[in-house]
């Protein structure tokens, strides 16, 4: 508004006013009568003046913004922005009926808001558009102006009562109905905290949902609900839906606590990530924002300008996902997606269509994008999923993130149950998902010629000894499996009969190679080298087999050997003979996997004379990798530098000719096996001779513990019953200091591990008590060297000390890398019977009477006594801490040193330290008495007596003053009688002396010790 | 007499040894909606404290609740939020109850008893010996949530308390006063 305009306004409302002036006075109406006739006798500049005083006034009264508190929207800066270059999607709000809503015309100024709905002050808070902001925050916003969008509640709404009743506004409530579930963040929730004020949380800690309002909301009370400017009930419902939404209700909440108000608000929230908020006048939509391109063209959502485009995010194969993904939408609708699939492939057709069904077994953890070929599906429950797939194009099946529970299934049409695709898993990097290449195998000519009469019987014959076997054949198929005659020697010859042969094929165009997989009677794969006949039995046998544990040991896992035997055709020098397979280790196990070469004849023991070329290149290990998960590092060696400076003829007593050419440890997960995929190679001699054999030994590390207690009481577990038996100790285990007490009889050996190779162990020990870790005293550290082969390592003589905690065993065979695992040292208390007996035996013989009742209060966990370890559900079986530093049965409690090992791990030795405890209690209790008879024995007016006939009777039990003083100088004796013995010293005494009266009186401490422990001696005991 | 005095409680929070009260009141209700509330300072566990116990007594009735939250005001802000709750206790319409902040978690307990007044008295103790915290609470002198009696669930202290919200709500005239004391000394509150 520029200068000239504000004259003109400002000339045109002072000619107004004076005009209307003019006219009242005209009319009779007194006031402006007089201020007329004051107005005309003014001298004229002051008519002036006033005049423009007046209109400025008027003018300015009649543009401001609103001044009733409401925030006013102005018509510039009530613009809703317009999103998402306009898709109508969105929508546009500017300057419509929300401004009507809540300015009266939005610019007269004149707007107030008030009746039951409150509506505008949320206007500037209700988000309107999306931004990076809400993409970093998991969701994207949608505001449609509908009004009164509000759900109804249903016979399945569930009104609180609590909030009905007494109304409020920070009371919360945990609403959890069965099966409702929502993903939110990298999590899933199935429950939600509501609050009154209007806030809900998937828990009370985590604040996830963005909060409906600027201010809280409450809740009336019954009694109140009249106060309401138009009546009805103040409430909040909610209600789990058929669709397995939950919507949440509040009917009749005050903003802001203000009874003028009030208003309606409701949140949906839906399975799939998706939210509501329903206000009186529009809808707020928050859609999940997923972690990846929502409409896979390549673009981050965040810099898309169309992160939606026109598929839009399609939860399954709705209707809506599939005319989002195909042009003949209609036909497909129409017959129903899966039929259409179904007939698209055909049965028994020719077309050489496929399908894919992916189904998912339960929720994934997270909402995912499918995306297999061309065709791209979000699911976010359990489901099934079919795709059509075209013939002779390789299809990219790619998840978003890894689920588990999900099962393939594919159809050719053709043969039922034969398998179509060769689905290769390409495990997932830091950058991209995980993903399966599906590829149909081979181009289909179907009818031409079948599986069965193309490579039955003596037709594979021919094949099985060539460098490269082949066969052309115009069927199909995918593995074929053919059990021989024990009499098929045409068909496998050397073999042997009921070794089963697998014909694999792998892709080609109308031709298939052919690979021979033996598997040996035994079990245990081999493998054999293309172009390399068949082994005799005899030379596998040893080369692939287990060596199964002795009976009754402790340990179930057998020493494998894997591996081939190489013998026979010398092929020339320096080519590659290799193996590959697998082993298993068990859950909580550690193996020691190593690489062996052998040179000579089975069995691969037996001596030999060095020789030529054996100093030479011979059979340099070239390289021998596993993969568990990872690969680890290519490991090479020359075998020849083993034997360096051997003369030729030199008689090897020690020196076996397998040589071990390195190993590494692996160690399952605690609960889940490891599988080990590995593959070896050795080249052969310069001279072309062949290693015997390349074979890799697994030993499993066996730690077991002999007095291993054993729990035949589940519910106080924690106790020795004195039933003990043989224990793997498994990676994480735990070992058992006995009640006895004695330390765990450990063992540990590589079972297996030939004898000519050593191991280096040591073990280092970190205390598990709570008071001195850093202190480091029950710290410890053991080794030993040069173990031979399997040899056993008694742990228990090793530590030679009863001692707990975490321990952590690491060895190392020869020179390569060591490997650590872990177990736990901790404890089991006596039996109540035998702790009492061996207190009884062992303190002084004055204190026996009530010495036991001391140890079973300080150490009594519950209604469990004598716990030399924790009983009870926190840091069970670890050392029994009581602050400040006290430990074990009896609590010792040392100030200034802590308690020495001993004392914490061996209750034997924590009761002879009450003991002492005891008879220094009893010093200072002397040295008290000694200081009474000292100054009142011999005072004249004090009438001196001994309290050696003071008794006091407690519940029963009778005490003498000494006795009582002992016992609660053992507690300590705070809060006690303070006697003053000298100008600056104090004592705090549990006995007391009154000379004047000649009496002695018994003080009790602050935790009213003697009382107490008295009342605990007869509570029963449950162990 | 359900004047002035109809809703009040009483809330001692205190180690071993008792201190006498000093009185704070809290606003009245100034709402419609009727929720009144106050957070409170204090100290749940001084050097050696031995025992933490409180008691409610107030006005009980069937469509009021009140509740006593404790917690650790971690962001400083005077006011203990539901996410710095560790404990709830109190009375919802017709039951005592004690609730797990962090989880929800509640055990209640009908009342038996038939005056209008009622109490529930809290004795939280740790023994030097550091054998399992034990709780005894009884309403109306009738022991209670026994299940927790032995070996304590680790959410019903904490030393690092610093804060006590006292909410009432249901309070049906707005002649009733809910009003709450604290003695200066930081180890006892006492609510009335």
């Amino acid at each position: 508004m520029n200068a000239v305009s504000i004259i003109g306004v400002v000339s045109v409302f002072g000619l107004v006013f004076l005009w209307l002036l003019a006219l009242c006075a005209e009319k009779g109406v007194r006031p402006f009568r007089r201020a007329w006739q004051g107005f005309r006798h003014l001298p004229a500049w002051e008519k002036a003046l006033l005049s423009i005083f007046v209109g400025v006034w008027i003018a300015f009264a009649s543009v401001k913004d609103g001044t009733n508190g409401v925030n006013q929207v102005e018509g510039e800066t009530n613009t809703v922005t317009q999103v998402e270059g306009g898709t109508n999607d969105w929508t546009n709000v500017e300057g419509t009926n929300i401004v009507g809503q809540i300015g009266g015309e939005g610019t007269n100024g004149t707007g107030l808001v008030s009746g039951p709905l409150m509506l505008g002050r949320f206007v500037q808070w209700m988000p309107t558009t999306i931004t990076s902001n809400d993409i970093a925050q998991l969701w994207r916003i949608d505001v449609t102006v509908d009004g009164n969008a509000f759900a109804a509640a249903t016979e399945n709404a569930v009104t609180n009562m609590d909030w009905r009743d007494y109304g409020g506004m920070s009371d919360s409530l945990r609403i959890k109905p069965d099966g409702w579930r929502f993903p939110y963040g990298n999590g899933t929730t199935t429950g939600l905290t509501v609050f009154e004020n209007g806030d809900f949380r998937p828990n009370v800690k985590t604040h996830f949902f963005p909060p409906p309002f600027d201010a809280n909301l409450s809740l009336l009370p019954k009694w109140n609900w009249g106060l309401l400017p138009d009546g009805g009930e103040s409430v909040f419902w909610h209600e789990h839906t058929p669709s397995n939404s939950l919507v949440l209700t509040w009917h009749n909440a005050l903003y802001n606590r203000d009874i003028n108000c009030p208003t309606n608000f409701q949140a949906e929230l839906f399975a799939n990530g998706r939210f509501d908020y329903r206000y009186p006048d529009r809808t707020v939509q928050y859609a999940p924002v997923f972690p990846f391109d929502w409409d896979g063209d390549g673009l981050a959502n965040e810099v898309d300008p169309e992160p939606r485009a026109s598929n839009g995010v399609c939860f399954g194969q709705s209707e809506a996902w599939v005319r989002a993904t195909f042009t003949n939408a209609d036909e497909i609708v129409s017959a129903g997606y899966t039929n259409w699939v179904s007939g698209w492939v055909g049965c028994n057709a020719q077309n050489g269509r496929y399908c894919l069904s992916v189904r998912f077994t339960g929720n994934p953890q997270r909402t995912l994008r499918l995306k297999v070929g061309r065709f791209a599906v979000v699911v976010d429950a359990a489901c099934e999923l079919v795709f059509p797939l075209d013939v002779d194009e390789v299809h990219v099946l790619e998840m978003s993130c890894d689920c588990d529970g999900v099962e393939y299934v594919w159809d050719d049409g053709y043969t039922g149950d034969a398998e179509s695709f060769d689905v290769e898993f390409v495990p997932p990097t830091d950058q991209s998902p995980g993903r399966e290449l599906m590829t149909p195998r081979l181009v289909v000519v179907p009818g031409e010629l079948s599986a069965s009469e193309a490579l039955q019987g003596a037709q594979l014959t021919p094949y099985i000894n060539r460098p490269s076997p082949s066969y052309e054949w115009h069927d199909r198929f995918d593995e074929a499996t053919f059990e021989t005659e024990p009499d098929g020697s045409t068909t496998v010859s050397g073999i042997g009969g009921g070794t089963e042969i697998y014909v694999d094929a792998v892709s080609g165009t109308n031709t298939a190679e052919l690979t021979v997989v033996v598997q040996n009677p035994t079990g245990a794969d081999s493998a054999q080298p293309d172009g390399e006949p068949p082994r005799s039995d005899a030379q596998l046998a040893p080369s692939s087999h287990e060596v199964p544990p002795p009976a009754g040991d402790v340990e179930t896992m057998p020493v494998k050997w894997i591996g081939f035997p190489s013998a026979g055709t010398e092929t020339g020098a320096g080519q590659l003979v290799q193996t590959n397979g697998t082993f298993t280790i068990p859950a909580g196990r550690t193996c020691f996997v190593g690489a062996f070469v052998s040179t000579s004849e089975h069995p691969v023991w037996t001596r030999r004379m060095v020789e030529e070329p054996f100093s030479t290149r011979y059979n340099d290990l070239y390289w021998w990798r596993a993969r568990a998960g990872r690969e680890i590092a290519e490991r090479t060696g020359s075998v020849r530098d083993l034997h360096a400076g051997l003369e030729a003829g030199h008689a090897v007593d020690d020196l076996s000719p397998t040589v071990f050419s390195g190993g590494r440890f692996f160690t399952a997960g605690t609960n889940s096996d490891l599988t080990v995929s590995f593959t070896m190679a050795v080249r052969n001699a310069d001279d072309g001779r062949r290693p015997t054999a390349i074979k890799l030994g697994v030993f499993p590390m066996t730690l077991a513990q002999s007095n291993w207690p054993v729990n035949t009481n589940t519910v106080y577990s924690a106790t020795d019953w004195g039933v003990y038996s043989n224990k793997l100790i498994r990676s994480k285990g735990i070992a058992y200091i006995t009640g006895e007490p004695a330390a765990p009889a450990l063992s540990v050996k590589l079972r297996g591990l030939p004898d000519w190779l050593t191991t280096t162990w040591s073990a280092s020990l970190a205390s598990e008590r709570p008071d001195v870790r850093l202190w480091g005293i029950d710290d410890r550290f053991y080794s030993a060297t040069n173990v031979l082969g399997e040899t056993r390592l008694d742990i228990k003589d090793w530590m030679n000390e009863i001692i707990g905690g975490k321990v952590c065993l690491t060895s190392r065979v020869e020179n390569t890398s060591a490997a650590a695992t872990e177990f736990y040292i901790r404890g089991k208390n006596p039996l109540d019977a035998d702790a009492r007996a061996y207190i009884d035996s062992t303190v002084d013989e004055e204190f026996r009477d009530y010495a036991w009742m001391i140890a079973r209060h300080e150490s009594k966990q519950g209604r469990r006594f004598y716990n030399q370890f924790n009983n009870g559900t926190n840091n069970t079986e670890r050392p029994n801490w009581g602050a400040p530093f006290g430990f074990g049965i009896c609590q010792i409690d040392k100030i200034t040193n802590g308690c020495v090992t001993a004392e914490v791990y061996n209750w034997k030795t924590n009761v002879v330290s009450m003991n002492e405890a005891l008879l220094e209690k009893r010093a200072r209790y002397e040295e008290v008495l000694g200081w009474y008879r000292a100054a009142y024995q011999n005072a004249p007016q004090a009438h001196w007596t001994e309290p050696d006939n003071v008794t006091t009777n407690v519940n029963g039990v009778v005490l003498t003053a000494r006795q009582w003083a002992i016992m609660t100088l053992y507690n300590g004796a705070s809060g006690t009688h303070d006697l003053t013995v000298g100008p600056h010293r104090n004592w705090s005494t549990p006995i007391h002396f009154d000379p004047i009266l000649g009496r002695w009186s018994l003080h009790t401490n602050v935790n009213n010790y003697v009382p107490v422990v008295i009342n605990d001696q007869n509570v029963r005991g449950v162990e | 007499m359900r004047g002035i005095a109809s809703v009040f409680a009483v809330l001692c929070v205190a180690p071993v040894w008792a201190l006498s009260p000093t009185n704070v009141a809290l606003p009245p209700v100034a709402h419609a909606d009727t929720e009144v509330v106050t957070n409170v300072v204090f100290s749940s566990w001084q050097r050696g404290a031995a025992k933490f116990a409180f008691s409610l007594s107030f006005l009980a009735t069937p469509s009021n609740n009140v509740e006593a939250a404790f917690g650790k005001d971690a962001n400083a802000n005077g006011v203990l939020e539901p996410e710095e709750t560790d404990l709830v206790v109190g009375w919802n319409r017709g039951n005592w109850f004690v609730q797990n902040g962090t989880d929800g978690e509640r055990f209640s307990a009908a009342s038996t008893s038939m005056e209008d007044v009622k109490t529930l008295a809290w004795a939280y103790r740790l023994t030097a010996a550091s054998t399992p915290p034990r709780l005894t609470v009884t309403m109306d002198g009738v022991p209670v949530f026994s299940a927790l009696s032995e070996d304590a669930p680790e959410w019903l202290h904490r030393r690092n308390w610093n804060l006590m919200r006292l909410v009432g709500r249901g309070l049906h005239n707005s002649g009733e006063t809910f009003t709450v004391g604290t003695p200066l000394d930081p180890t006892a509150i006492l609510f009335r």
